[in-house]
């Protein structure tokens, strides 16, 4: 029996409006009469229903099922949209029978209890189409779906339509979210280890730091991907699809206060999404995210209550979204919320298409393409990479498009501004910055003159293997990052391995400072010359003077390790060695001094941006236009890749971004700016 | 004839099979399904390694709490026997109390969490924060082990030290404190090593430090808080620790935590200061032979429901198929006594995390996990069949020796040779390198024995007792009245302070 019935009609199937009326059902002569039931596995049964446009129909739902659902037909195309604004209604949900109100809505019946039924009367729309039916119960959306076809003719091939919507899954958490949110307690890079990483329905995801209460940043496409086993989890995840926005400091604050103690009080799952719960100072602090329905972005509803005069928002520029608040208004500082307004709003924060960097490597902690302890170091902003050479770096990051343009953003700082360093960053495809101790220091999809030709190669005293000797960088003038410091005991040693291409005559030339003679044993492969003496490393002028004790010597090809060891209680510093070949007729290497031009960069942290638009190659440092050159050739494509060439010295890189679009000045000013905000 | 010598040949068989005593002739081991979720969520392809369970407890209901390492929580109804999720997306949670059948206390990476199942459907809806004032620096070794709650309803968590195999994060959560930082297993953010109190209101109280790994806290049937703590740095040997508030148990890491700590770094103190400080082992389970990782320990409060061990302790181990017994007794003051098997092999597996009794009392529930380490995954319970098993029931110091008792007759001869109780006296050393070697190393064999009328009890005399000593006893040549053979011989009694 029909305990009551409700009908909800479109008019004019234009403007709308949702009528939730008790009415007593009147058979209708003509109506055309359609069961539907369900069946286990959120399923409609049947998934497919035909009528002609304009009909008369009585709908009966009939819930068969052990759980709660409801029967809502969209407009085509709208489902989606419909199932994310029924979940962004939150606690008022239940209420509404989990429809919301929405143009998109043509009929709905409420939420039928299981075993229950309940019929609706409506007209078929008079346009012909196929209009998904669907369950807005919380997380039944996703799977629990029909279509109606509205024509004149039965539609013949029907049943394959509806099965095939579903995308293949995969991925760990893809088969999870038949429910509500996915709410996993992890790290997550850009936080506290106080990290909770949720994966909405709708797709989107978002990172909330329960150690700072507040929302760090968003993506959507994806969730984490959690690199590791159960085993113990030395690895950051890494964020599966695009992050489109980032919240530097904690959004908003009581008017006219500084409140930075927060304290995290948990979160409660309404239908299956989180709502976080915080005290800021001695305000109480609610906040729901949901996605923003049919669109890319969150809306996030807050309820804040305490405060006396009042909340500001400060709108972020550089965001990544547009702002919409439902309460208050616009001020200078940003947005400005009643203490009456505070206590219920929200901000639909919708993604602006490409404003976000495709990459963004904060390089503050280690990552799963680069997990090298001890190679993090301080940097411009926090903590820093230091590129050792080696294999590039692929961060893990979503295919860009940079057909409309592309910018690197990066710090900067070299070890050695006496040698070049090629391919910095760069793209797979089409080039990237590189460096070179000239005028113009930076150059873009062009080679640098790789460093001394002649030299079989230079190895840097403090990346050797040394037992006894320090690796200090004391004294100034040593190349690279530093040099290694003989101690007081007789056979301490220092050692490199060189690969030598062809068997011949070299030098070995070390490039050392001492005060007075300070010798050391020479050996190749363990092998030393036992009739020869020491080698002298007589005293250069001062300690911080350098200068390089030459060696002739017949090196076979293949690995060969050069060793230097204290024949008694002292020694000198040895910046590095560096090994050349000597040509046909030649006696004794001529010059080996390094190309030095005033270089243009010190060794200190530098800004360096690229940005291409269809034109234009721009270069930026710290902030100031450097070179700006016709773009030669098309946007470059494929991933970002960090520190290409073995024969770079060691570099520190920070803040790494990469955008699909041309960066504006104004943009590079504030990423040049953030630097200052930290040393303040 | 034929038939006969068969028949002999059973019954000779039988005969010796039932002196061989093993365990399992006296509890039955069994396994149990684990929830399908976990087998859907991270296949079974990998031995189903996202069934690790972590920790146990039961409702007033009588449905099983446990929880695992990928972040669940699950009940199991004890007559549907069907799992259901509870609550999910936990931080590695190492411990569950149930208090009452809609709120599990969850000792999580982050904190101290409340879940609560308000509406009743079983799932919980809300995650509270229950205390978290404690610091997380992100290094993957910072395990928060616990909670337990005692008699008043405090609860009690401990936090582990950070590995020095790896970093600590940019960002982290707490004051961050380079005194502690790298060297070994460092505490750079607070508490971090230290048992905590959090009343049951909610008041966070630091109780305790000193310790490197405590995975496992329990209480004896007095409500004495026990914790374990793992061999490592400044941990010679595995150790069960009795904790009061404000002592010092040990590893220098977290003394930068003390409210008046004014001696920069840890590990830069001499160690004979750091000895003065500190407060010994209640047991120490000799490395190799007796556990490389004890875990929780928990009271057998059956009143013999679970047999004849009643009111002494149990505690896992994950490396060997163990869990092992522990008798305690108070001299000069102190809680000390001894370790030894309580059952092995024989069908166990590996990774005894967690452990708990079920509200009937008759069975063990044992948690198995590994995180990576030796160990294994999901649950088992162990049931008493109700004969008891021939073992050590107790051992207790005397003045100028040790008393022993069994839980059945013993053979007269066998328990009256002194070569069956020679005794390997040893310890370990108290430093910052990893582990000890067993050092002053000595063997002694009593000078006198005397046994009970009953056959069960003996007393041992030594010419000479030596404090701060393990003594460890093989029992294996000794047979009970009936012939056969105990079915655990390796006891261990860490004799810190001696009888006057």
């Amino acid at each position: 029996m029909r305990s009551r019935i409700l009908l909800f009609f479109k008019e004019s199937g234009i403007s709308l409006s949702l009528l939730f009326a008790l009415l007593f059902f009147l058979p209708h002569a003509e109506a055309k009469k359609i069961t539907v039931g369900v069946k286990p596995g959120l399923q409609y049964d049947p998934k497919l229903l035909h009528v002609q446009p304009g009909d008369q129909v009585e709908l009966i739902f009939d819930n068969v099922d052990e759980m709660m659902h409801n029967f809502v037909l969209v407009e085509p195309g709208s489902r989606m949209e419909v199932v994310e604004a029924a979940i962004a209604l939150g606690a008022e949900g239940p209420e509404l029978h989990y429809v919301p109100k929405s143009d998109k809505v043509i009929v709905a019946t409420p939420v039928v209890l299981p075993g229950k039924k309940v019929a609706v009367e409506f007209v078929a729309p008079k346009k012909e189409g196929e209009y998904p039916y669907v369950c807005t119960f919380p997380g039944h959306g996703f799977l629990m779906h029909g279509v109606l076809f509205v024509s004149k003719e039965p539609p013949k091939k029907v049943q394959s339509t509806v099965e095939d919507q579903e995308g293949e899954k995969s991925a760990w958490w893809e088969f999870e979210n038949q429910g509500g949110a996915i709410v996993h307690r992890t790290f997550m890079p850009d936080s506290t280890p106080a990290a909770i990483a949720v994966h909405l329905p709708g797709g989107h995801s978002y990172c909330w730091d329960a150690g700072e209460c507040r929302l760090r940043y968003a993506w959507r496409d994806g969730f984490i991907k959690k690199n590791g086993s159960f085993g113990r989890w030395r690895t950051l995840p890494t964020i599966e699809g695009r992050v489109y926005y980032q919240e530097v400091a904690f959004p908003f604050r009581p008017r006219g206060e500084e409140v930075t103690k927060v304290r995290f009080e948990g979160y409660r799952m309404i239908d299956g999404i989180p709502e976080f719960r915080y005290r800021l100072g001695d305000l109480k602090v609610s906040e729901y995210l949901v996605k923003l329905p049919g669109k890319s972005g969150l809306i996030r509803k807050f309820k804040i209550l305490g405060s006396q005069d009042g909340i500001l928002w400060s709108i972020d520029p550089d965001a990544g979204v547009s702002y919409e608040f439902d309460q208050g208004k616009k001020v200078s500082e940003g947005w400005l919320l009643t203490a009456k307004e505070a206590a219920k709003f929200q901000v639909r924060m919708e993604e602006i298409s490409r404003k976000h960097p495709i990459l963004r490597v904060g390089m503050n902690d280690l990552a799963v393409c680069y997990n090298r302890k001890g190679d993090l170091h301080p940097g411009a902003i926090g903590q820093s990479w230091m590129m050792r050479g080696g294999k590039p770096i692929v961060p893990a990051q979503q295919a860009g498009d940079f057909t409309n343009g592309a910018s690197l953003s990066f710090w900067l700082k070299l070890t050695d501004s006496r040698r070049p360093l090629s391919n910095i960053v760069f793209w797979e495809k089409g080039g990237g910055l590189s460096y070179q101790p000239q005028a113009n220091p930076f150059l873009f999809d062009a080679p640098v003159k790789p460093f001394a030709r002649s030299l079989e190669g230079v190895f840097e005293a403090e990346d050797a293997k040394f037992k006894g000797p320090s690796r200090t960088k004391a004294n100034g003038g040593f190349l690279g990052s530093g040099y290694v410091d003989f101690g007081s005991k007789k056979g301490e040693y220092l050692e490199w391995d060189i690969m030598i291409k062809q068997d011949g005559p070299y030098t070995l030339r070390f490039r050392y400072s001492s005060s007075g003679s300070r010798p050391l044993r020479l050996s190749v492969d363990g092998q030393e010359d036992l009739l020869a003496p020491p080698l002298p490393f007589s005293g250069t002028r001062s300690w911080d003077s350098w200068s390089n004790q030459d060696h002739m010597v017949d090196l076979k090809r293949g690995k060969r390790r050069i060793r230097l060891t204290s024949v008694s209680n002292n020694g000198p510093n040895i910046d590095r060695l560096e090994v050349a070949e000597l040509k046909k007729g030649e006696e004794k290497l001529k010059s080996m001094e390094l190309p030095v031009s005033n270089p243009a960069v010190d060794d200190q942290w530098h800004l360096l941006c690229l940005t291409l638009d269809e034109k234009t190659e721009k270069i930026y440092l710290d902030g100031a236009l450097l070179a700006n050159k016709p773009l030669k050739g098309d946007f470059p494509s494929g991933k970002i890749v960090l520190g290409g060439g073995k024969e770079n010295p060691n570099y520190y890189l920070d803040e790494l971004r990469a955008y699909e679009r041309p960066l504006s000045k104004d943009e590079i000013m504030r990423l040049f700016d953030d630097r200052r905000e930290v040393e303040k | 004839m034929n038939r006969f010598a068969f028949l002999l040949c059973i019954a000779l068989l039988w005969g010796k099979l039932a002196h061989a005593n093993k365990i399992s002739d006296f509890y039955q081991i069994e396994n149990v399904q684990s929830p399908e979720l976990l087998l859907q969520r991270y296949g079974n392809s990998k031995g189903g390694q996202g069934t690790q369970a972590d920790g146990l407890d039961f409702m007033p209901d009588g449905r099983l709490v446990a929880c695992f390492v990928g972040g669940e929580v699950f009940t199991l109804n004890p007559k549907t026997e069907q799992w259901k999720l509870f609550a999910d997306g936990l931080h590695t949670p190492l411990g569950v109390v149930a208090l009452n059948d809609r709120e599990i206390m969850v000792a999580q990476r982050p904190e101290l969490t409340l879940l609560k199942d308000s509406d009743g459907d079983g799932v919980a809806d809300e995650y509270s924060v229950f205390s978290d004032e404690f610091g997380i620096s992100g290094n993957y070794h910072e395990f928060n082990f616990g909670p337990v709650r005692d008699k008043d309803g405090n609860f009690y968590v401990s936090l582990g030290t950070a590995s020095s195999g790896a970093d600590v994060r940019f960002e982290k959560r707490g004051k961050f404190d380079r005194r502690s930082y790298l060297q070994r297993m460092y505490a750079s953010v607070p508490y971090r090593g230290w048992v905590c109190q959090v009343t049951k209101d909610g008041k966070f109280i630091p109780w305790a430090s000193g310790l490197r790994t405590p995975n496992g806290l329990g209480f004896d049937l007095d409500g004495n808080l026990f914790v374990s703590d793992n061999q490592g740095d400044w941990v010679g040997t595995s150790k069960l620790h009795h904790i009061e508030k404000g002592k010092f148990y040990g590893h220098a890491a977290s003394l930068i935590w003390k409210d008046d700590w004014k001696h920069g770094r840890p590990v830069d103190l001499a160690v004979p200061s750091l000895e003065r400080m500190r407060e010994t082992a209640a047991i120490l389970f000799p490395h190799g032979s007796m556990a490389n990782s004890p875990t929780q320990p928990v009271v057998d409060s059956t009143a013999g429901k679970f047999g004849p061990f009643a009111g002494q302790m149990l505690i896992g181990e994950m490396n060997k198929p163990r869990i092992i017994r522990i008798i305690t007794e108070k001299v000069g003051g102190k809680i000390q006594g001894a370790c030894l098997p309580f059952y092995d092999g024989n069908g166990l597996a590996t990774g005894n995390n967690r452990l708990a009794f079920g509200p009937e009392g008759k069975t063990l529930w044992v948690a198995h996990s590994a995180h990576g380490w030796a160990g294994s995954r999901g649950i088992q319970k162990i049931k008493w069949k109700g004969e008891t098993p021939p073992d050590l029931l107790s051992i207790s110091l005397t003045r100028n020796g040790f008393s022993m008792r069994f839980t059945v007759p013993m053979n007269r001869d066998s328990v009256s040779n002194p070569d069956n109780f020679q005794t390997k006296l040893y310890t370990y050393k108290y430093h910052q390198g990893y582990g000890s070697p067993q050092v002053s190393k000595e063997t002694r064999t009593p000078s006198m024995i005397s046994v009970s009328e009953d056959a069960k009890s003996i007393n041992l005399v030594f010419d000479e007792m030596t404090p701060r000593r393990v003594y460890e006893f093989s029992l294996g040549a000794l047979s009970t009245a009936k012939g056969g053979k105990l079915v655990n011989s390796l006891v261990a009694y860490h004799a810190h302070n001696l009888r006057n």
